[in-house]
This record gives C-alpha cells, sequence and structure tokens, in this order.
C-alpha cells in the first residue's frame, strides 16, 4: 500500500511557499494529537510494556526466541505470508497484464473485479470463506463433481492461503497494472525484428521491465500477510497459529501483556524492514527508469 | 580495430506484387507493386495516413497484407514471422531496451542468433565504430541524447549485417540541425554496407538527400517511383508535384493546341486525354520580365501582378498574382536577380519545355492540407 | 495460430481469476434468502426469515447502530481532522514535513494486532474500553489515511492562484475557502468521507479489543458469531453490509473519477 501512498503524496518541490504566519502548520495540529494519543501512545506503551511486564528486562524477548515454539510460529508465519506471495503473483501476474492489453470496456470490467472485492468487507469475505470451504462446502462439491475429495481445507494452511490470497490480491495487480501499463510495447516488436521469438522477447523484455511493480507488489503483500489477524484465525487451525493470532491470545487470553508486547514488537520490527526493503526498491526502481 | 567492413552485407532484392491491406472497410494499402534492387536507398515518402508505414511494417512481418505478394530475393516471405525475416529495423522512438546498457542493446540480436560471445563482442564494438559511439558501450540509453540514441539503434539493426535495413521516421523526433547530420550518417552508413536500405519518411527534404529512388504515397497508393530528379522534373501526377518541391499550377482545360490559362491558350509539352488539365512549372524555372513582354515560340508568357518578395541570400522568392486571382511562385538566383519589386506588373515566362502537364486532380489540395 | 491460442488462455484465466475474486462474497446473498438453518450451499428453499430475525434480535440490532452511529461520527471526526490536515500539509513548509506526512499514513501499514494491543492498553487505562468514544477516536485514526489521500490528490491538483483571485476580489480567509477551495475539493473531500465511514464499518481487529459485552460493533458480532454459531442470520448481516459498503463505494470511486477528470 505504500506504492499508492508515495503516488499520491505530492513531491516537496510542488508545495507552495510558506505563509507569513505559519498558520497551515496548524491546521495538522488536531490530526496530529488525534494520532498521537491514538496510534503512537498505544504503539510506545506496547514497546514499554514488552521490556517492563511483569519485570524490566529483555525476559520477555528472551523466552519469545528460546521457545521453540514460539519460532515455529514465526516461521509458520513467514511461510505463509511467503505461499501467499507466491501464490498471489502467479495470480495477478497474468491479469495484469491482461488489464494492459484489454480494451477500454474489458478493462474496466477487470479493474472493477480487482476494486469491488477490495472495499467488500473483510469480515463478510473471510465468512464466505468459511462457507466455501468447509468440509461439506462447494469447493468439496465441486472437486467431488470432477472424482476429487473431499479435502479438509478449513482450519488447514491450505485454507488460509486461498482465503488471504484473494483478500490481498488488489494489493498485488494494482502496482503490477501500474509498472505494466508504462512498458512501451513496442519494444517487443522491437526484439521481434532482431530474431526474438515472441516468448523469448517477452522473457527478455517484458518481465525485466515489469520487475518494480512485481517487488513492490510482493512486498505490499508479504507485509500485509504477516500481520494478518482476521482470515488466519477464521480459516486456521488453532494449533498452527500464526504470530498475530498468539499476540491476541497472549493479551486477551492469557493477560500475558509483556510476552503479547515482545511478540508486537517482533512483528512491528518484520514489517517496518519489509518496508524499508520496499522504500528501497520503489527507489532504485524509480531512478532506473528516471535515471 | 573494428569496422564497418566486418558489418558489410549483401543487399537482397525486394518484390512487391499487388499488395493490399485492408482494416474493415479502410483500405490502407492499395494494390502497391515496387521492385527494390539489392543494395538500393528506396525511400517511401508520403503524408501520414498513405499506405506508407503500413508497407513497411508488411514488409517487416509486423502486419500481414490481405493480399498480394512479398518476396525478398525471389524467396515469398509473407508466411515467415517477423523474428525469422533477418531485416533490421530503426524505430521513430528508437525502441532501446531501456534495462539493458548500449552495448547489451547491439548484442540483443546477436544473442538471438547464437553468435558465439568472442565475435559478439568485437561486432558490438563494430557496431558502436560505425555510428561512432566507441565509448559509450557501457551507458543505459537514458543517459544518451536523442541524437545518440538514435546511433544505437541503427548500431543494433545493423550488428548482425541484415540482408535489409528498414527505416522508420528514424530522424522523425530530433531537431532540425541534428537531423540533417544524421542524415549524412544514414547515407554513409548506407554507402559502407551494401545492405538494402527502406526508408519511411513524410520529409521531402529527407527523401531527396538519401534516396537513390523515392516512391511517393497518397491514399495507400504508390503514385510514382524514380530518382529524385526524376520526381522533381517529370512528376507524373499532380500530387507527386505538389508534395516534392514548390511548384506554380495553372489550371485550365486542355485542347488539342494546349491549355487554357486566364484567358490566353498556353502551350504545353505533350497531349493529355483528360479535359481538366494543370501545367506545372518549378519556381526556378520562372522568369519575371517586364510588362507587355512577348517572347519567342519556345516560351510561354502570362500578365502578373508581384505581390511579395522574400529575400533569402543565396537566392529570392517573388510570389505573384495571375489574372485569375491564382498565385505563382519565382525562384531567382542570386546574381541573376530582376529588378520586380512588390506592386510590379510584370510578365511571367517559362520555357515550354520547362513546364509539365498533368491531369488535374482537385482534391490534391484537401490531402496535403 | 499460437498467437491466439494463447490470448485464448489468458482471457479464460483471467475470467476464472475474476470470478474468484468476486464470487465468494456474493455467495454469501443466496445464502441469507435461505430457508434452512443451516449454512449449506446452495440453498434448498427460500425464505426472509433470516432477515426478520436479524431485526428481531435485540444483539444484531444494537450491533448495527453501533456500527452505523460510529461510523457516522467516524466519518464526521476523520473527515474534518484529515481535510484540515491535508489542507496544512499541502502548504506549510516547514521542516520534518515529510515525516509528518509519513506519520499520517502510517496506521495504514501497522499491522491491525500490534495496534490493537496497544489500543487495548491504553483505553483500559484511560476507561475507554467498551465506550462509544474509545471506538471512534480508534476507528478516527485509522480512516485518516483514506481522508488524506483522495483529499491530498484534490488539492495537489488544486490552482492556489484562484484563492488569489477570490481575495483580490474582495473575499476574506473563510469566505475564500467556504466558496472557492471548499467546492473545487469537495470531490476529494466527500470520497474521504465515503472511504472514512467503509473503514470504520468494517474495522475488526482493534474492535475485539476494544469491544464490551454492552457494546460491540457489526463486524465484532458477526466475528462471533462465525466462531460459535451456524446461524443462517449472519449471512443477512453480511448481505446488507456488502450493499451498503459496496454502494458507498462505488459513489465514492465515482467522486474521485469525477474529480480527476475535472482536473485533466
Amino acid at each position: 500500500m505504500a506504492s499508492t501512498l508515495q503516488a499520491v503524496a505530492p513531491p516537496a518541490a510542488a508545495r507552495q511557499p510558506a505563509d507569513p504566519e505559519r498558520r497551515p502548520a496548524l491546521l495538522v495540529l488536531p490530526a496530529l494529537v488525534a494520532l498521537a494519543v491514538f496510534f503512537l501512545f498505544p504503539l510506545i506503551s506496547m514497546v514499554i510494556s514488552a521490556f517492563t511486564d511483569p519485570v524490566p528486562g529483555l525476559g520477555n524477548f528472551t523466552w519469545f526466541f528460546s521457545e521453540s515454539q514460539n519460532l515455529r510460529v514465526l516461521g509458520r508465519t513467514f511461510t505463509t505470508a511467503l505461499w501467499v506471495t507466491v501464490v498471489a503473483l502467479i495470480l495477478s501476474y497474468p491479469y495484469a497484464y491482461a488489464m494492459t492489453i484489454a480494451g477500454t470496456r474489458a478493462r474496466a470490467v477487470l479493474t472493477l473485479l480487482v476494486l469491488v472485492p477490495f472495499w467488500t468487507s473483510l469480515m463478510v469475505r473471510t465468512f464466505a470463506w468459511v462457507i466455501l470451504l468447509q468440509d461439506t462446502g462447494v469447493v468439496n462439491d465441486l472437486l467431488g463433481t470432477i472424482g476429487l475429495g473431499p479435502f479438509s481445507l478449513i482450519r488447514t494452511q491450505t485454507g488460509v492461503v486461498i482465503g488471504m490470497v484473494q483478500l490481498l490480491m488488489p494489493f498485488m495487480v494494482l502496482p503490477l497494472y501500474a509498472v505494466m501499463s508504462g512498458i512501451d510495447r513496442r519494444l517487443l516488436t522491437a526484439a521481434g525484428s532482431m530474431g526474438a521469438r515472441p516468448v523469448k522477447a517477452f522473457i527478455d523484455v517484458y518481465v525485466p521491465l515489469s520487475l518494480p511493480g512485481v517487488s513492490a507488489g510482493c512486498l505490499t503483500v508479504f507485509i500485509s500477510a504477516l500481520g494478518f489477524y482476521v482470515t488466519p484465525a477464521l480459516l486456521g487451525s488453532p494449533t498452527d497459529a500464526l504470530l498475530s493470532q498468539q499476540i491476541f491470545t497472549q493479551v486477551n487470553g492469557l493477560l500475558k501483556w509483556g510476552r503479547g508486547g515482545a511478540m508486537g514488537v517482533v512483528l512491528l520490527g518484520l514489517t517496518l524492514a519489509m518496508i524499508a526493503l520496499l522504500a528501497v526498491t520503489l527507489r532504485r526502481a524509480g531512478k532506473k527508469v528516471t535515471g | 580495430m573494428p569496422t564497418s567492413n566486418d558489418l558489410a552485407a549483401r543487399g537482397a532484392g525486394i518484390e512487391l506484387t499487388g499488395l493490399t491491406k485492408r482494416y474493415g472497410d479502410f483500405v490502407a494499402v492499395d494494390d502497391v507493386s515496387l521492385s527494390v534492387k539489392p543494395g538500393e536507398f528506396i525511400t517511401l515518402l508520403g503524408p501520414s495516413g498513405s499506405g506508407k508505414t503500413t508497407t513497411l511494417n508488411i514488409i517487416a512481418g509486423f502486419d500481414h497484407p490481405t493480399s498480394g505478394e512479398l518476396t525478398v530475393d525471389g524467396t515469398a516471405i509473407a508466411a515467415t514471422p517477423a523474428h525469422k525475416r533477418d531485416m533490421g529495423m530503426v524505430f521513430q522512438h528508437y525502441a532501446l531496451f531501456p534495462h539493458m546498457t548500449v552495448a547489451e542493446n547491439i548484442a540483443y540480436p546477436l544473442k538471438q542468433r547464437k553468435v558465439p560471445k568472442a565475435r559478439r563482442a568485437e561486432l558490438v564494438a563494430a557496431a558502436l565504430a560505425t555510428v561512432h559511439l566507441g565509448e559509450y558501450g557501457h551507458r543505459y540509453p537514458r543517459e544518451l541524447s536523442g541524437g545518440q540514441q538514435q546511433r544505437v539503434a541503427v548500431a543494433r539493426a545493423i550488428v548482425y549485417s541484415p540482408r535489409v535495413l528498414l527505416m522508420d521516421e528514424p530522424l522523425g523526433a530530433l531537431d532540425k540541425k541534428l537531423r540533417d547530420w544524421l542524415q549524412l550518417e544514414i547515407k554513409r552508413i548506407h554507402g559502407e554496407l551494401g545492405t538494402t536500405f527502406v526508408y519511411v519518411t513524410h520529409d521531402q527534404d529527407e527523401a531527396l538527400v538519401l534516396s537513390d529512388r523515392i516512391a511517393v504515397f497518397n491514399r495507400g497508393r504508390i503514385e510514382q517511383v524514380g530518382p529524385a530528379e526524376e520526381l522533381y522534373e517529370r512528376p507524373a501526377t499532380l500530387f507527386v508535384a505538389r508534395f516534392l518541391g514548390e511548384s506554380t499550377i495553372l489550371r485550365g482545360d486542355v485542347t488539342p493546341d494546349g491549355i487554357g490559362v486566364c484567358a490566353r491558350l498556353l502551350r504545353a509539352p505533350g497531349e493529355l486525354s483528360e479535359k481538366a488539365g494543370a501545367l506545372v512549372v518549378r519556381p526556378e524555372r520562372l522568369a519575371v520580365r517586364e510588362a507587355g513582354f512577348s517572347p519567342d515560340s519556345e516560351w510561354n508568357a502570362l500578365p502578373a501582378t508581384v505581390t511579395g518578395e522574400i529575400y533569402l541570400g543565396s537566392s529570392r522568392k517573388l510570389e505573384l498574382r495571375l489574372p485569375d486571382g491564382s498565385s505563382a511562385l519565382v525562384r531567382e538566383q542570386a546574381g541573376s536577380l530582376s529588378d520586380a519589386r512588390g506592386g510590379d506588373e510584370v510578365t511571367l515566362t517559362w520555357r515550354v519545355a520547362d513546364s509539365v502537364l498533368l491531369p488535374d486532380s482537385p482534391d490534391v489540395e484537401a490531402v496535403l492540407t | 495460430m499460437s498467437a491466439r491460442v494463447g490470448r485464448g488462455a489468458l482471457w479464460a484465466f483471467c475470467a476464472l481469476v475474476g470470478v474468484w475474486l468476486v464470487a465468494p462474497a456474493l455467495i454469501v446473498v443466496p445464502l441469507s434468502f435461505t430457508s434452512k438453518a443451516s449454512l449449506k450451499f446452495p440453498p434448498d428453499g427460500w425464505s426472509t426469515r433470516w432477515y426478520e430475525h436479524f431485526f428481531s434480535d435485540p444483539a444484531w440490532m444494537s450491533a448495527l447502530w453501533t456500527s452505523l452511529e460510529v461510523g457516522l461520527l467516524v466519518t464526521v471526526v476523520a473527515t474534518t481532522l484529515g481535510t484540515a490536515a491535508a489542507l496544512g500539509l499541502t502548504r506549510a513548509k516547514m521542516r520534518g514535513l515529510a515525516l509528518v506526512q509519513g506519520s499520517m499514513l502510517a496506521p495504514m501499514i501497522v499491522p491491525g494486532v500490534v495496534l490493537a494491543i496497544g489500543v487495548y492498553a491504553v483505553f483500559l487505562k484511560l476507561q475507554l474500553v467498551g465506550t462509544l468514544m474509545g471506538f471512534v477516536m480508534a476507528h478516527t485514526v485509522l480512516a485518516l489515511p483514506f481522508v488524506m489521500i483522495p483529499v491530498t490528490a484534490s488539492l495537489s491538483g488544486f490552482d492556489r492562484r484562484l484563492e488569489s483571485a477570490a481575495a483580490s476580489l474582495g473575499a476574506g480567509r473563510w469566505t475564500t475557502f467556504r466558496t472557492v477551495t471548499l467546492p473545487l475539493v469537495a470531490p476529494g473531500v466527500a470520497a474521504g468521507a465515503l472511504f472514512a465511514f467503509v473503514t470504520s464499518f468494517d474495522e475488526v481487529v482493534v474492535s475485539l479489543f476494544i469491544q464490551s459485552p454492552y457494546l460491540q460493533t457489526l463486524p465484532v458480532k458477526m466475528y462471533a458469531s462465525v466462531t460459535r454459531e451456524t446461524d443462517p442470520t449472519i449471512a443477512a448481516a453480511a448481505t446488507m453490509i456488502i450493499v451498503l459498503t459496496t454502494s458507498l463505494v462505488l459513489i465514492a470511486t465515482f467522486f474521485v473519477a469525477r474529480r480527476s477528470r475535472a482536473h485533466q
């Protein structure tokens, strides 16, 4: 999502010169205060509790990194996010490509198909997947008619990945489309004139040029998947919980604020590291294109 | 030291026969036949939408003819896909791969042909030397100026010694000065390589500078093919006369004795079966004499009024108005200027042999403007 | 021709992906009209009994009202704060502006659970758990970026010389804002307001923490129902949410589209 933000935020140079009085800055203040009290302060207090609850020190972190159970959760969170990213990329790349070559009307339909679920309630869509994936659900019925299954899909990692991919696909499709629509298709013609078969031309020219979109999309999906709560909680198995579910359990169920906080710090740290990676990638990609 | 000798190729002959391309009801290319000799530099010249680029794309294999034949060195290639035609193409917008360096761009067609690495490096160096960009191999296209990018595009298209080099308005995006210089570069490269060049442009000056022969396109058809001089001096149609260079056009009814213009009978070279005719005279073939001057029988004369003069250093242009309200353009070389001035009543004269009588086609102006 | 086959395959693939993107949400709709008390799909018979049940069950109704109430309040607060901040940020020139701008958008990227436990801790101290005020403020922070993005976008396409012109014609600061600035950025503000409402109306994770048995929002109630019950009332609730949010988003998208067209 960071890519959307960068696209919208005006470049510093375009900003207007300062008013003599600094009144514009005052306009930011109410929002800033709200953000400080209801966003920054909560995050800080979470970090503090990670280091102080129940006793000051690194106890919560040594607990987190010494219990193999926790490391398994961390690993599972990573692999789940990775799977979601890979599957989303495989589905989104051809889809975004089709959007670039479609006519105006077909493109509008394809865009709508991506955007409508984007804004359809997360809770509703997760509920829908619960129904679809249940043992006697539609997916198993369909598989049954072609002689497969029934598979247990709900309360499995597969179910979690299926649901999360669908929920996160817009974040993959949109940056891919943004980059792909800027690729000059005449380059493919040019490659053809130099003796490259169409498939070869696509791999040599189109794919490398689409990589900025691939990395932006992948990192955005990966970041979002890392912190997902509702979908894994409802579609996944309690014994295969992800980091976000463990945090929920520690704080809401066990009232272990410190341990939950420590896990939160780990998750936040991971997310921020990925965002930094994203920022670097985007900047490099931007440089490569604009020179 | 690698040179353009490494890249020399035997140019191929191209034969277009009855080539037609329809898009629905629209006929983009209409029964075009053209024979290009091996090693020739031929230019397809015409206004936008005249079918020249479509014809080029058909030769390249990017477009497929609705009907008609296309052979290269006697082999029919209409069914051969673009990437197997072994032609070079230089695109209007260069189409350099932005993610590859200049050297990688130029090596790309060689890689497709599985040329060994060492030989590849030699050929890339030779191509870069040919376009005078020896030290730019490691740069990215975006780090080059427009003219340099254009030369890279040329290098990339000639590096594998294709039998035919196709160029689609390659200088269209550059400014005038750069264009003039690159025209000479392209002509030099053509001379060094021996490849057949097919060049598309809408710029008549470019066509005149570069070409062995020019094919003038209009509305999907070829109006005339020939060397520049022939097209200029002996245009086959009014469209060619109007499109290539400046001319004075005198319209009138054709009779066996000549053509009636401004209530006078002018003598014309040759005859015409059509009734509506146009007598075409190039500005430097027209001369201005004093009012009432009457020349001998080799010459035609018309009264005229000078309405404007433009001094151009090496020459002077005079604009004249004829009695029927049409206008004429005279170019006088420095050193032989007449003393006519704006507002003067004069006599406009020219040798009958210096004019061309063509059938009038009233819609020519609509196409050109 | 292989190119044609490839293209056909691509379109077939896109059609499948398209169905997969949209269909899950849509199966909820027929399910809400089932006559049986199970979430079996496709339903065997049709009725509107689950809607009747939804509207007669005090728990569902109070969740709906809470969500609407919170959503509307968040819309007002977040739109006001967000628009003011966007105005300030596009016009102020000061050190650290980019930092402020970035931090305004931070709620979009921090994992929901991480923010939720922090908010929960703070709300316990401030005694905001299970209060309307608590929901409104927590959701407002989450909705701010969604207000600021469209408003900033419409402001960046806004010609400030129009304000100077209004001032030179004798309009005061507030009059200029009301009669020139606001009407021109109104589509962006309207889109932001709708996005704010939808953000609040959809929020689950933070709400799960700060709810109380007496005050919960519709998604929270749904979450609880999915885990506990198999009663199709939840499908009726989901259908109503789909209709409401989809229509709001379509309206918002329309505003955004109109704005970008107006600025071209």
